[in-house]
Parts: structure tokens; sequence; C-alpha cells
């Protein structure tokens, strides 16, 4: 007999699963993304004061593809689920177990797209450090499967909540991201700004920066402490 | 028309009658809102002291108009609200039915009844057994193995009352339960909450209004946040 955070970690997976555009997209976006505009974005990098080249381009657009995939995926499951949640709760399960079950399901879509965005990565580039780009990767999703829970118990919409998270992409992308050689306090602040100085560098094999990695692991704990916390005290029903 | 059935397919899923102190008390219970943000600042007085009792066994209505506060009242009940003042004794298991199906909408039936099962805390075989009595009471065990987005409004309501009733509780609260049934399912709604009712289950239900007086032992009625009568 499994126990009731297992249930409620196979329905998670039920839903994310027996939903087709969630496998589409994950068929879709970081092909799209690695493949078809690797080399955009290179140029793009240099347009906006950035030196990216293709190789760390392509890094950054897998990065990218998985940290948005799990997110919004993460944002669309537990907001889908709250009202569910809170009846399992009324019912008797304690809010850590559903708690813990989301996370586990953000860790398990997390490690999903991150293998995809490796494994197209693997396929078409040359991957200097091939255990630290996938933790850069995983890392990133991460931290966006955080910030998609956190989002869902605060913004009740769906078109809402994507377009939160696209703005923090954007913003992580275009002010954060080494795309534009961001720089100084702002640019640190985003989500995935020091992730994606570690999946560059994985890439090309150049120099990782301890820093880099503490930050991450900082950002990392900070947002899923927050999401933890927000979920937690989460007890919706219509 | 269809005639109910004669005989409800099963005999196992009330519980046994309990004692008689009240199942669920509620005592000047009081709550608002306040508009912070708003330009002209105001405090909506939605509850302004409600008090009632349910003894074992009854069936009671709670009646009242859009905006009487039901809905907010049942919230405090169910304990996803908290009341500004006065208390809320439950007594007992709570079985709660929603208004609208709260269900993972890619979940089999089958699924739903084993992921209430254990957060109900209820083994693996003792589950399979209340869901097959669950299906065969509302005839709906055809579509046991049908995704929940797939049913229709009328079943998953079925589904949806079932999974209050898997756990045998004490105190039933329904809100809105019939909407969407069949004239069929209808009927034996009904048989099953006097049959409940003979076993000691308390049954609140919430509804807009009610229209058969006689399945109720007591009507609650609610206006502007305060209960004005209470029919027998």
């Amino acid at each position: 007999m499994s126990s009731p955070a297992q249930e409620v970690i196979y329905a998670s997976a039920k839903q994310y699963l027996r939903e087709p555009v969630n496998l589409a997209l994950l068929l879709i976006i970081p092909p799209l993304l690695i493949v078809a505009m690797s080399g955009a974005l290179s140029t793009f990098s240099n347009v906006i004061g950035g030196n990216l080249g293709q190789r760390a381009g392509s890094g950054l657009a897998g990065l990218w593809a998985a940290a948005i995939l799990t997110g919004v995926a993460s944002f669309f499951l537990s907001l889908a689920s709250a009202c569910v949640d809170g009846r399992l709760i009324l019912a008797g399960l304690r809010p850590s177990a559903v708690t813990a079950a989301h996370a586990a399901m953000t860790i398990l879509i997390a490690l999903l797209t991150a293998a995809v965005s490796v494994l197209i990565l693997l396929a078409t580039q040359d991957v200097g450090r091939l255990a630290a780009l996938f933790g850069a990767i995983f890392v990133a999703a991460l931290i966006y499967g955080s910030l998609g829970s956190l989002l869902s118990v605060y913004v009740h919409g769906d078109l809402e909540g994507s377009f939160v998270i696209i703005l923090i992409f954007m913003l992580d992308a275009f002010v954060g991201g080494p795309l534009a050689a961001g720089r100084g306090i702002a640019a640190d602040l985003l989500p995935v700004h020091f992730p994606s100085e570690v999946a560059i560098a994985s890439m090309i094999d150049a120099p990782i920066h301890d820093s880099w990695l503490v930050w991450s692991g900082l950002y990392l704990v900070a947002t899923s402490l927050l999401a933890t916390y927000a979920l937690m005290r989460r007890r919706t029903m219509q | 028309m269809t005639s109910a059935p004669e005989t409800l397919p099963t005999s196992d899923l009330g519980h046994a009658a309990g004692a008689a102190a009240d199942v669920l008390q509620v005592s000047d219970v009081r709550k608002s809102f306040r508009r912070r943000l708003s330009v002209h600042p105001r405090v909506n007085h939605v509850l302004r002291g409600v008090t009632f009792a349910l003894p074992p066994g009854a069936i009671v209505g709670l009646v009242g108009e859009n905006g009487s506060g039901k809905s907010v009242l049942l919230k405090i009940i169910v304990g996803l609200m908290k009341a500004d003042s006065g208390t809320v004794s439950l007594s007992g298991r709570l079985g709660y039915c929603p208004q609208v199906p709260l269900l993972y909408d890619k979940l089999t039936c089958d699924e739903t009844f084993q992921l209430f099962g254990h957060a109900y805390g209820l083994g693996d075989d003792v589950t399979a057994a209340r869901a097959t009595e669950c299906f065969e009471l509302f005839g709906f065990a055809r579509f046991r193995s049908e995704l929940v987005e797939n049913l229709s409004g009328g079943t998953k309501q079925k589904l949806n009352l079932s999974v209050a009733l898997l756990h045998k509780p004490d105190l039933l609260l329904l809100d809105e339960p019939y909407s969407g049934f069949d004239w069929e399912t209808y009927l034996r709604f009904w048989q099953l909450t006097d049959f409940l009712r003979a076993a000691g289950t308390t049954i609140l239900i919430v509804s807009h209004f009610i229209e058969e007086r006689s399945h109720f032992d007591r009507i609650v009625h609610l206006r502007d946040g305060v209960v004005v009568d209470e029919a027998a």
C-alpha cells in the first residue's frame, strides 16, 4: 500500500502525462529553441551588447526551454489542483503531504525537461562538461518550477499566470542573462542569471566560478522555501 | 417517468447510530469582509451571529437567497475560512460534497476513489468495496474506468457525492447536491438520505430553495446573515 503523498504524486503525474499538450510542448519547445534559434540568438546577442557564440547560445536556449516548460507546467498543475488539494486536506491528508507531492512532481518535471534539453544539445552540439551542464539546466528548471508553484497561489487566472511567467522569463533573458551580458545587482537578482552562466561555461568548457554555484544554490533554496511556504498555507476551495 | 427502485442496492453506506449529543453546533458565528483598497472602503457584514445545532440522524436544509451567507457559513463549518467570532463544534467524521465537483479531471473514477480512500485513511480493500457500493447505488459502474473529464455533469455529480460518502461520515454537508441529477438518481438520492438518517447520519443540505419540505426534519433559513426562522 502506498502512502497518501505517493498517491497524490501518482495523481499529479497522471494529470501531467495524460494532457497531450504537455507532451507536445516537450517535443516542440526544446528543439525549436536549441536547433532553430541558437544561431539567431548569437546574432541577437551581438546586437544588444552581448557576445554569445553559437554553442553558448545553444546551451542557453536549452536552459530556457527546460525552465519555461517546468515553470508553466508547475503553475498549471498547481493551479488546477488547488481546489482538489483543499478537498483532500479536508478528507484527512496533511498539507505537508500535499506540498511534498507537488515538490516531488516539480522535481520530476524538471528532470524530464532538463534531460530532453541535454539530449538535444548532445545530439546537435559539442558539450564541454556534461554533468555541469545538466546540473545548471536542472537547477534553472527547478527555480522556474518553484516560481510556477508560488505564482499559482497568488495568481488565479491561467492567462495572467502565463503572462507573469513570460514576463519573468523576458527579464531573465534580456536583462539578467548572458544574452545581453547583463551585469550588476539587477541582473544578479533575476532567477536564472547564475545557472545561465554555469550552463554557458559548461557548453564551451570555460571556467565555472564558485560564486555562480553558490548563488545558484541560494536562489534555488530561496524560491523552493517560498513556494513550499505558500503551498502549505493554501487551502483553497471554490 | 421512471419509478425509484424499491430497495437500495447497498445496505452499508451509513454508520452506526451515534450518541444523542449534537453532531454540529454553530454558536454566534460572525464574519465580515472589509474592502480596504476601494475608493469607498466599507465593511460587509455577511454573518451577523448565526446559531443552530444539528442532532444525530437529522436531515436539515440550509436555505437562503444569493448573498445570504450560506457559502461563507459552509466554508467556516468545514474549516476553509475563519470566523471573526463565534464557535463551530463538530463531532465525528465530516463528509463534504461541494457544489462544483472538485476532482482531478485526468483520473478515472476508480483512481479517484483510490486517492480519496487514502486521504480518508481507508485500506485498499475497504476503498474498493465502498467504491463498488457507490457505483451500484448511483448506477454509474460502467464509467468506473472513464476519465472524470469525459463524464457528463450528472455522472460527475454522482462521483462527487460518492467521494463524500466513501468514509461513512457522521455529518454530511451537501452543497446543492442534486443539480444535474436525472429523475431516477434524484429519487435514489432521497432514498439514500432517508437510509443514512435511519443509520444516524446527520445531513445538512444547502440550497437556494427547497421544494420538497417533507424530506427535511428542519429547515434553517438564513437571511442577511442571521437565522430568521427554523421550520419543522
